[in-house]
Formats: structure tokens, sequence, C-alpha cells
């Protein structure tokens, strides 16, 4: 993936994540699309680094503009991202079952992180209520990620036979 | 060659991850600094995300219709009625199934006793925060309609929480479920008895009788009593569960708010 499409995703997933998410919504969870597009983009683009700070920065704004704490969020984006960075560089996401058991792992890393860092600003939610929704954002995120593995299989796919 | 090329990927990826913090820093900044950079910027995410949602309420409201086609066949029957007596009338204003059902939802509002004497502004939901289970949301009236921090936000349901920030053309809201602020209620009964509710940070709402030794049903329905934030008669919610605190005379209840939190499309806002 180019830098210039991960910022065009990047600005429909921070316009489409307070609106139209909505449409899947449960509990007040709903696929969290710039984890989901940082995950795909860090495995996929050469500049790492650069990814990962441009799509906390749109995470940040996100949280500027609708959340009620700004910060945490874009934090657990950001750690979230230097871990799937990592990760990147020491294996590959042509496997199917890594890479949808990374999705899970990097989701419950940044959904700890997030309800920490929202504790830690004054939020008001329990342990147990935070593990109870875990599974469900799990399973948003891997429905997000899966056609997103096929998309990149092909792109890669396009590009070898190039 | 190849170690020099790792060491320019790692020099890469470490300016990045700086340029990264130094913009979440400048984020920071704004969010907790002067109003002018985060009003304008919450402004215009809000213009845009604010058709985005209200199509989306339409669309997961057509689903629905797909799932209950009896009674949307029925309903459509009435409406049919209605818009031959509308168009009879050469009503000018024609009303979606939509519209006409948020806007039942909002006249709700106007029953409220409570309120008669205040300012009451109607507003759009803008968008919602899915991300921290919070149940903030973002309407489309601002410190140009006279919104100010601290307004209450009602909607038909009943009682859907404050104003915390406000810019000149957006509010942010926050549900009686974000935040520990504790709503005093009294039950909807001949006799009402008071006791004082919060957030129990599960999606509900928890808390106690005032008077030691009373006692209340499951389903009692409970109304905001008045004293402290919020005005006497708004709907808060049921009593789902009751217990006696061991040891004392003491009734802990746990409550379901009447609003469905993220589904709100129109709320009402008092000034």
């Amino acid at each position: 993936m180019k830098t210039g499409h991960i910022a065009a995703l990047a600005a429909a997933a921070f316009f489409m994540e307070p609106s139209v998410a909505g449409l899947i919504s449960f509990s007040g969870k709903a696929p969290e699309l710039l984890l989901c597009l940082m995950i795909a983009a860090v495995f996929s683009c050469r500049d790492t680094g650069l990814v990962v700070g441009m799509i906390a920065a749109f995470a940040a704004l996100q949280e500027i503009c609708f959340s009620l704490y700004a910060g945490p969020g874009a934090f657990a984006v950001f750690l979230a991202g230097t871990l799937a960075a990592a990760a990147a560089r020491y294996c590959t996401w042509d496997r199917l079952p890594f890479y949808l058991a990374f999705t899970v792992f990097d989701t419950a890393v940044y959904e700890l992180i997030l309800w920490a860092g929202l504790r830690i600003v004054g939020g008001y939610v329990s342990f147990t209520y935070f593990l109870k929704l875990l599974p469900l954002s799990a399973c948003y995120n891997v429905a997000i990620m899966l056609p997103m593995y096929y998309w990149l299989l092909k792109q890669k796919q396009g590009a070898e036979e190039i | 060659m190849r170690s020099r090329s790792r060491k320019k990927q790692i020099a890469a990826i470490s300016a990045g991850i700086l340029a990264g913090l130094v913009l979440l820093v400048l984020f920071w900044r704004a969010a907790s600094g002067s109003e002018g950079i985060k009003e304008s910027l919450q402004n215009a995410a809000a213009a845009v995300t604010k058709p985005l949602y209200q199509a989306a309420g339409g669309i997961q409201r057509g689903f629905k219709g797909i799932f209950h086609f009896k009674e949307v066949t029925a309903e459509n029957e009435i409406l049919k009625k209605e818009n031959e007596k509308l168009q009879l009338e050469k009503a000018a204003l024609a009303l979606t199934r939509q519209e006409k059902q948020e806007l039942e939802e909002l006249e709700a509002v106007f029953q409220y006793e409570a309120i008669r004497g205040y300012t009451v502004k109607a507003a759009n939901v803008s968008a919602m925060e899915y991300s921290g289970w919070q149940g903030a949301f973002l309407i489309d009236k601002g410190s140009r309609d006279g919104v100010k921090p601290g307004c209450i936000v009602i909607s038909g349901n009943g009682l859907v929480g404050k104003v915390t920030e406000v810019s000149a053309e957006t509010a942010k809201v926050v549900s009686i479920l974000s935040d520990d602020t504790k709503v005093s209620f009294q039950t909807l009964e001949k006799k009402g008895k008071m006791g004082v509710l919060q957030s129990d940070g599960k999606g509900g709402l928890a808390g106690y009788l005032l008077e030691d030794g009373k006692t209340v049903k499951k389903g009692t329905k409970l109304i905001t009593s008045g004293i402290g934030t919020y005005p006497e008669g708004i709907i808060i919610g049921e009593i789902t569960r009751i217990k006696r605190k061991e040891g004392t005379q003491r009734l802990l209840l746990e409550a379901k708010p009447s609003v469905s939190f993220f589904k709100l499309r129109k709320v009402a806002v008092v000034l």
C-alpha cells in the first residue's frame, strides 16, 4: 500500500468511525477502523514509522473532535501500531492465521491501553465490562481485517506479476 | 551494504515515530489549550459526519423494517391515509417515515412538566463516540444557539446527560453513564421514595434509597427528583434489581436507563 492511499483511507476511517460504523454497533462498540487500517498498512508498507505516526495523528484528531478526552485513544493507537511495526519486522503477514491472531492480540493491547488511559483521565468503565466487550471488539476488527487481507494479497500478487 | 540499508530503515522508522509524537503533542496542546483550533476542527468534522450519521440512522431503520414486515405494512397503511389527508389539506410539509418517528420521539420531550418554564432547543446528533464505552456524542447546536456547558440534554425517552463542551455550531454531550455524577431520583409512585443513582461502569445505573427500611418493586420507574443538576420529573429508567446491603436496612438497587444512548438521532437541550 502506498502512503498516499493510506492517508486517504485514514481520512475515510476518521469520518466513518463516529458515523457509519454505528450501523453495526452493539453496546456502544463498533469496529475500530483506524486500528484495522494501521495493522494492514504496517504489514504492507515500507514506511512503518510514518504510517504509525500518521494514523496516530488521525486518532488524536478524532478524539479532539468527537471524544470526551483527547489523548488515550491516540496513545493506544500509537502503541498498538508500534507493536505491529515490531511484529512486521520479524514476521510475514501472508499466513492468514497469523494475520488474524495478531489482529486479535493487537485489539486486546489497544483496548487495554485505551481502558487504562480513560481510567487515568477520568473515564468511568469497569474492568469487567471492558473484558465483557473485548471479544466483541476483536470479532468486529477480524471481520474488517478479513476482506482487507484478500485485498492486500491481491495487490501483492499483482505487484509480483509486474 | 545490508547493514547500511538496515540503519537507514531504523533511522526512517525513528524519524516517523518522532514526527508522530510531535504531532500528538501538538494535538494534545490544541485539545487542552485555547478554543480556537479545537472549535474549528470540531465544527469542520461535524459538518462531514452529520449527514453520514443521519443516513446511517435511515439505513438502520430500513433494516429493522425488513424484520418487522407486518408492523411496517400496517404502519404504511396508516401513513398512506395520513398522507392522503395531508394532500387534501394541501400541506406543504412532506415527512418521511424516519422524520415522523424522530419528531414524535422529540414531541414527548415537550410533554415534560418539569421543563415548561425553560427554553428548549431541538438538536440532531452529528457523531457518536463508539471507541470509549462512554456514550458521548456531538450535536449540531452550539453557543450560537445559546447552548452552554452544563445544559441538560433529554430525549423523548428520558434523561440523556449534559453538555460538557461547546463550540459555535456544535456541542459535546456526555451521557449519565459516562461519569461519576450522582443523579437524585424519586420513584414514580403515589408516595415517591427518594434515592441516588450513578453509572455502574457497566452500561447501567446503580444506587440506593435514601430512607433506610423502605422498599420498592422491581420494574418501578424512576424520575429525577429536582434536587441537584436535573429538573424534577424526567424519566431516568426502571429498577432491574434490588438487594439489601448486608447488615443494614439500606436498599441497594440497579436500574436500566430508559434511553438507548448509542441509537440517539434527535435530542433536546434545556437552555
